[in-house]
This record gives structure tokens, sequence and C-alpha cells, in this order.
């Protein structure tokens, strides 16, 4: 009997991170500016991406991919706007990962696409870790999840190109102060893009567009 | 959260590595953890072990190694956070600056690891 030690040196974030950067140069190789839409439960991620189709869906070709937990629930109403939609039934996971998307890009006209809406599963933790091989990355939080929601989840922030703090226009009736949001995210990231949307009123609607159609411009 | 994902991954990987050198089994794996990844070390012991059981990983002890956040900056420092700054990765990111010259964004260079950085098995003598 003998011992002896094998190095292995597998990072498993680090394999992650190898994936995603495959997916990224196929994105940019096809001129495809992806969005990773991160954010709590019920945010209103389904709903910001659809306001953008609506807007936008002439002007660009917009594909999604929709990572739903069970069932496809987001996906079919992203498919009421005759987008290509995939749906990623993650299971019982807490986030999407490169693997995934690598197939889920697979199965999408690419070649016509100029933007693509990833939605993740609700959650301001796993999909931290866990890049896709977006262009961008976004965090959508509501007011209904009360002002300490930022400061409670500060690496997501960290890492994100834009923070949204939706849902502003019930800001009054579950006694929250949005303000208080959008400083915690900027003392975090003092570079990071903050904005107050609501799809009630359509405060800061134009703002997100905005921030869409520059992203993609810059791209193609 | 996903610590189950992730040890499975480490499992099949520590399997593989295992059965390509012809282990009888394996006594050891070291892993590197970084402390800013959002894994639970206990989950992932927890996790882990049910897993390995009744395979050539089952009695292996399993070595974590915590890596502490280090940073590069435009301004030249490149090294580890002050530690007494933080005590949570939610005051970390709070606080986190460059030390060298109080840049808020500076590059993470480690802190993220999930590694398994090698393991120890046995081998038949004559083989
Ligand atoms: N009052 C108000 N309600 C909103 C706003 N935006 C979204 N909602 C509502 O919030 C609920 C959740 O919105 P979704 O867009 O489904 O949220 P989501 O983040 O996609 O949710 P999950 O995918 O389940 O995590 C829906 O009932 C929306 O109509 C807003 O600006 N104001
Ligand atoms: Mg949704
Ligand atoms: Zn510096």
């Amino acid at each position: 009997m003998c011992e002896i030690s094998v190095e292995v040196g597998h990072d498993v974030l680090k394999a992650n991170e190898e994936c995603a950067l495959r997916n990224h140069h196929l994105l940019e190789y096809l001129g495809v500016t992806a969005f990773n839409v991160m954010g709590a439960i019920g945010s209103g991620k389904t709903t910001l991406i659809e306001l953008a189709i609506d807007r936008i869906g002439e002007k660009y070709h917009i594909g999604v991919i929709a990572g739903d937990i069970v069932a496809d629930i987001d996906a079919d109403r992203f498919r009421r706007y005759d987008v290509p939609v995939i749906s990623m039934n993650t299971g019982k996971e807490c986030h999407l990962d490169a693997h995934l998307i690598e197939h889920a890009l697979e199965q999408l006209p690419l070649d016509d696409l100029d933007i693509l809406f990833i939605e993740n599963v609700g959650n301001l933790i796993c999909p931290t870790d866990y890049s896709l091989g977006e262009s961008k990355r976004v965090v959508i939080v509501s007011v209904s999840e009360g002002d300490d929601i930022v400061r409670k989840h500060p690496m997501i922030f960290k890492t994100c190109d834009l923070a949204i703090v939706n849902k502003v226009d019930i800001a009054g009736a579950v006694d929250v102060d949005a303000d208080k949001m959008v400083d915690d995210a900027l003392r975090i990231n003092p570079h990071v893009k903050v904005m107050k949307t609501s799809k009630k009123t359509g405060e800061g609607i134009d703002d997100w567009i905005k921030f869409i159609e520059v992203s993609t411009d810059a791209h193609r | 959260m996903h610590e189950y994902s992730v040890a499975m991954e480490i499992y099949e990987v520590v399997l593989k590595t295992a059965m390509k050198n012809d282990a009888t089994k394996v006594i050891s794996v070291d892993l590197e953890l970084g402390e800013l990844t959002h894994i639970n070390p206990e989950q992932l012991v927890f996790c882990l072990e049910s897993i390995a059981k009744g395979s050539l990983m089952e009695d292996a002890t399993l070595n974590l190694i915590g890596i502490p956040p280090k940073v590069k900056c435009k301004c030249g420092y490149e090294g580890v956070l002050d530690a007494k700054r933080y005590h949570t990765i939610s005051d970390l990111a709070f606080n986190l600056s460059c030390p060298g010259c109080g840049n808020p964004v500076p590059k993470l260079t480690s802190g993220k690891e999930i590694n398994v950085r090698n393991i120890k098995i046995e081998l038949d003598e004559d083989v």
C-alpha cells in the first residue's frame, strides 16, 4: 500500500468563467448584446423586459432566455410578443450558469438577434458568482423588498452595470424611502448606473430603454 | 444555496482523478474556498459527505483552506485587504477599497476560489 498526492487544480467558478467567456465571444462575434437581468423574486424582471420588447421590439431583433424554476410561466408571457424564447427550467437550482446558457444559445437564431435578455432566477445571492457571458449585468429590486435590501446584498451591486429600484409608485404604501436604496447602491459601487422606475407611472422607463439602446448601439 | 451542485462537481472531479490514477481510496481532499464566495462551508461538507457515501471518497478527509480576498489596483497596490475592516461579506462589499489609494473598485484577484487543489490517494503497492 502506498499513498500519493495528485494535483487537481479544478476551480468550479473558474470552469464557469471559461464557459461564460466562450458564450461572450460568440455573442460579440455575432453582434448580440446580452443583458443578464438579475434581481429579487417578484421585483419586476419580467415586467421591465416586456416593456422593453414593447417599446423597441420593432427597432431591434430581440430574443429572451427565461430562467423559470418550474413551468413556463414567464416564458409564456414573453411568447405573447412574437419573439424567440427559450425557457430554462432550472429545477431546484438557484441561478443560471454559463453551461445552461451555452445550450440555450444553440437553440436561438443568434444570427438575427441584436438583443438577448436573460431573465435570471429571482435571487440576489447565487447569480452573483456565475457569469453567463453577458455584456451587461442588470440588478432589479423593488421598494416592496424593504429599503435595507440593497445593503443586505452588496456583492451583487458591486458587480453590476445597472441597478434598478422598481415599483417606486408604491414606496409610500410600504413606507420605504427609494432614495435610500439608490444611495446604498452608489455607496457600494460608485460607478454603477442607478434608476428608479415604475410600470404604473412610467417613471424611469425612458432611462431603462435608453440604457438598452446605448449599450446595444455601442455593439453594432 | 447551491452547495449541492458545487459538491457534485467537486465529487465528480475527485473521483475522475482518483480513478485515472488507479486509486483504491481517496484519503484526503484539499479544497480552497475563497472568503468571497457565497458558499457555506458546513453545508458544503455535509453535501459532500452524503454524496460520497459508498464511493472511493467515502472516508476522505476534507481540508478546507480559506483564501482571503486580494486586490490589484491601478495605483500599483497588490495584496490583501485590511482584515480588521470587515467581518462579513456584507461589510467587505461596503468597505472594499484599495488599501493603497482608497479606490472603491480595485480588481479582485482572489477570494472567489472553489478550487480542488489536490487529493491524496491510496494505491495498491504492486502498481
Ligand atoms: N405597482 C407596481 N407593480 C409592479 C411594477 N412592476 C412590476 N409590478 C408587479 O409586480 C409583480 C411581479 O412582477 P414580475 O415582472 O412578474 O416580477 P419578476 O421579477 O419577473 O418575478 P419572478 O420572475 O417571479 O421572480 C407583477 O404583479 C407586476 O405587475 C411597478 O413598477 N409598480
Ligand atoms: Mg419573472
Ligand atoms: Zn489603489
